[in-house]
């Protein structure tokens, strides 16, 4: 017997869960990407370098700050341009406020419901108003700085290959502070009401592969480096890692190491950074008594609440390391461009995208784009929720064919799929491989 | 006072629109005392009820299955509305229409391929059926949505004052990022956005389409005074304004 979901609510984009279920017990598990294709490879060769942050962050409503700085970080390499240590740090910060901002979607408007049982956005606000009100005004705050520093909430503006298109003033950057400042104590006890309501009571033991960028920090920008459990790995080595396969039902590939199932996101980061988190959050951490390393899908939203806590602790700081700086000068790309335009090269980065590792690589020429290829965390992670959602599944008796789909679907909605992303960049290896 | 029952829809695009009206409603929760959803996906709003007062459609449509359900909705709601850049002029992936498509999917994913990929011609929803409001900009801008909803409910007529992005950024006391040597579509495109690409120092890309006024035969001539060649100015034309490239003389 085969049960198959209507098209998800509560995740972005279109997908679809099938369970096959055979003598009572599950047999097969797979989630159908539905998302329109948009071919953005396609478009993306032949296009001028400065537009490709401009046109990549356009794949994502969600992050699309994720892949417009890690398509600079990719094209800075292709070009060889090297960027000043504050353009670096202020990037780190961009990053993990579109973090948080893309955390409070995930945690309070779509995965939350399942926690509280309610099914819309409504009924949460009937019966957690308050707590919803709290964490949206958090992001009405984050979204109001990322446009004050970026131009816009959704897409950056301004992120070009060197730095940023516009001077950051340092009025901008104590606007910043303050407001993050005052913001610090309101999340930590905004968290501490929520995290009881997503505590997970349940046992759930799966071992497994994880995986995130790595630094010296908790990093989401800053580092070259990923760890696959505790084996660590160039970035440039990881497409040797992780293979991807297309399967025909699907607008979205998949990705595997060696064949193998892994995680990327708030988890498999805290599983690997967890001794680099702000005090604050190493403090909720230990009031949660979390035994890690974990995979198990349900505490993905109590992941990504120490990361709020986390990130907002941590741009204070950066911020505090940014006081000797008096402003981030604005890049000319007109003399970039002159000094660069006949050259070739290949570029590839990772970022800690909300949803895990994002990566993007360009070959260029003559100062236009004439490869691409870029691995989103969704299509990562698929294969690990086909996995979970079987494995977690298989140790219910199916009796109610109801209950085993809402389970299913809850933990579907836990890992924040993004079905845009996973569907734009379907074709960009495949690409790759033809050519 | 009877709620509007609106329902949200998205095609191909990036979700971000919808990210905007949750940004709108998360601002002015007092909003949900007017409207009700019967459908708004990315927030759990499901019911199976197609018939609506007003559909909102973001994205655009790419394939066949896309414009069968962009009709069914015509036919169910009384007021038809897209957003953004993608449901009012096709998006970024309108530059597809200057790529083979079919020799594209098909080198990229075989023979196959071509009957379990499906891609056509990517259409802004006007070109399919009649919509009634269109506020473009990628994204939208909240300040518009949340002007049109209000305007809905009070039975008002909602319109996008007809001036450019360039006189918007004047208004700012702006530099010309032309005359920095940058290829900026401001003169061409429609405001409302308050200038905000050109107002933090980069290219504006035309993601709010035309303003009706706008000139595109001089346009090329000051640009190519400035210095930038025919070949860059089409380029850029090509992400968001296909619709003006018809409109250049050819001479």
């Amino acid at each position: 017997m085969i049960i198959s979901s209507k098209e998800l609510v509560r995740i972005e984009g279109h997908g679809k869960l099938i369970i096959e279920i055979e003598n009572g017990k599950v047999k097969d598990v797979k989630f159908r990407v539905l998302e329109p294709p948009r071919l953005f490879e396609a478009f993306l060769i032949g296009r001028n370098i400065e537009e490709v942050p401009y046109i990549s962050s356009k794949i994502c409503g969600l992050c699309g700050y994720s892949h417009a700085l890690c398509s600079v970080k990719a094209l800075e390499k292709a070009l060889k341009i090297e960027v000043p240590i504050e353009v670096k740090v202020l990037r780190e910060i961009i990053e993990m406020m579109s973090v948080i901002s893309s955390h409070i979607i995930h945690i309070f408007a779509l995965s939350l419901p399942d926690f509280i049982n309610v099914n819309n956005f409504s009924e949460l606000l009937a019966k957690n108003g308050e707590i919803i009100k709290e964490a949206f005004s958090l992001k009405q705050e984050i979204d109001y700085l990322l446009r004050k520093v970026c131009g816009d909430s959704i897409h950056p503006i301004n992120l070009i290959p060197g730095g940023f298109s516009s001077k950051i003033t340092m009025e901008k950057l104590n606007e910043l502070r303050g407001k993050i400042e005052k913001w610090i104590f309101k999340a930590s006890s905004l968290a501490n009401k929520v995290y009881p309501l997503l505590k997970v009571d349940e046992e759930f033991r799966r071992s497994g592969l994880y995986a995130s960028l790595i630094s010296k920090e908790y990093t989401f920008y800053i580092g070259d480096m990923i760890s696959i459990n505790n084996e660590k790995i160039e970035v440039s080595n990881f497409k040797s890692k992780v293979n991807e396969k297309f399967s025909s039902d699907s607008t979205s590939k998949k990705a595997f190491i060696h064949g193998k199932n892994f995680m990327v996101g708030a988890l498999a980061r805290l599983n690997l950074n967890n001794d680099k988190l702000s005090s604050r959050a190493k403090e909720m951490l230990r009031e949660l008594k979390l035994k890690l390393p974990s995979l198990n899908p349900k505490l993905i939203p109590l992941a990504q609440l120490i990361e709020i806590i986390h990130c907002l602790e941590k741009i204070l700081e950066y911020l505090n390391e940014l006081k000797s700086v008096k402003y981030i000068r604005e890049v000319d790309l007109t003399t970039i461009k002159e000094v660069k335009k006949k050259n070739y090269g290949v570029g590839m980065a990772i970022i800690e995208a909300p949803r895990g590792i994002l990566y993007h690589e360009y070959e260029i020429r003559d100062w236009k784009i004439i490869r691409t290829d870029i691995i989103t965390p969704t299509v990562q992670n698929i294969p690990d929720i086909e996995s979970s959602v079987k494995t977690i599944l298989s140790q219910y008796e199916i009796n109610d064919l109801n209950k085993v789909k809402k389970h299913a679907e809850t933990i579907v909605r836990c890992y924040d799929p993004c079905l845009s992303c996973s569907t734009h960049v379907v074709i960009v290896s495949q690409r790759h491989k033809v050519n | 006072m009877k709620k509007i029952i609106v329902n949200f829809y998205s095609l191909a695009g990036c979700e971000g629109c919808a990210v905007q009206l949750l940004n709108l409603i998360t601002k002015r929760l007092d909003l949900l005392q007017y409207i009700e959803f019967n459908q708004f996906r990315l927030i759990g709003f499901n019911k199976e009820v197609n018939e609506c007062d007003v559909a909102i459609i973001d994205g655009s449509i790419v394939n066949r299955e896309n414009e069968e359900k962009v009709i069914s909705i015509r036919k169910n709601a009384k007021t038809l509305i897209a957003i953004g850049s993608c449901a009012t002029l096709g998006g970024v992936q309108l530059a597809t229409r200057f790529i083979d498509i079919r020799k594209a999917i098909e080198k990229v994913y075989g023979k196959n391929a071509l009957s379990t990929i499906r891609f056509n011609r990517v259409k802004p929803i006007n070109e399919v059926v009649n919509v009634d409001y269109e506020i473009p900009g990628c994204p939208v801008e909240i300040y518009e949505l949340e002007r049109l909803l209000i305007e809905l409910i009070s039975n008002a007529e909602f319109r996008i004052l007809q001036k450019s992005v360039c006189f918007e950024c004047k208004l700012r006391e702006n530099a010309c990022l032309l005359d920095k040597g940058i290829l900026c579509l401001g003169p061409l495109t429609l405001g409302g956005c308050n200038a905000k690409c050109p107002s933090i120092g980069a290219a504006c890309y035309g993601c709010r389409g035309t303003f009706e006024d706008h000139e595109i035969n001089e346009f090329i001539k000051i640009a190519m005074n400035k210095g930038f060649s025919i070949d860059e100015i089409l380029n850029k034309l090509k992400i968001f304004m296909e619709e003006v490239i018809k409109e250049i003389d050819n001479k």
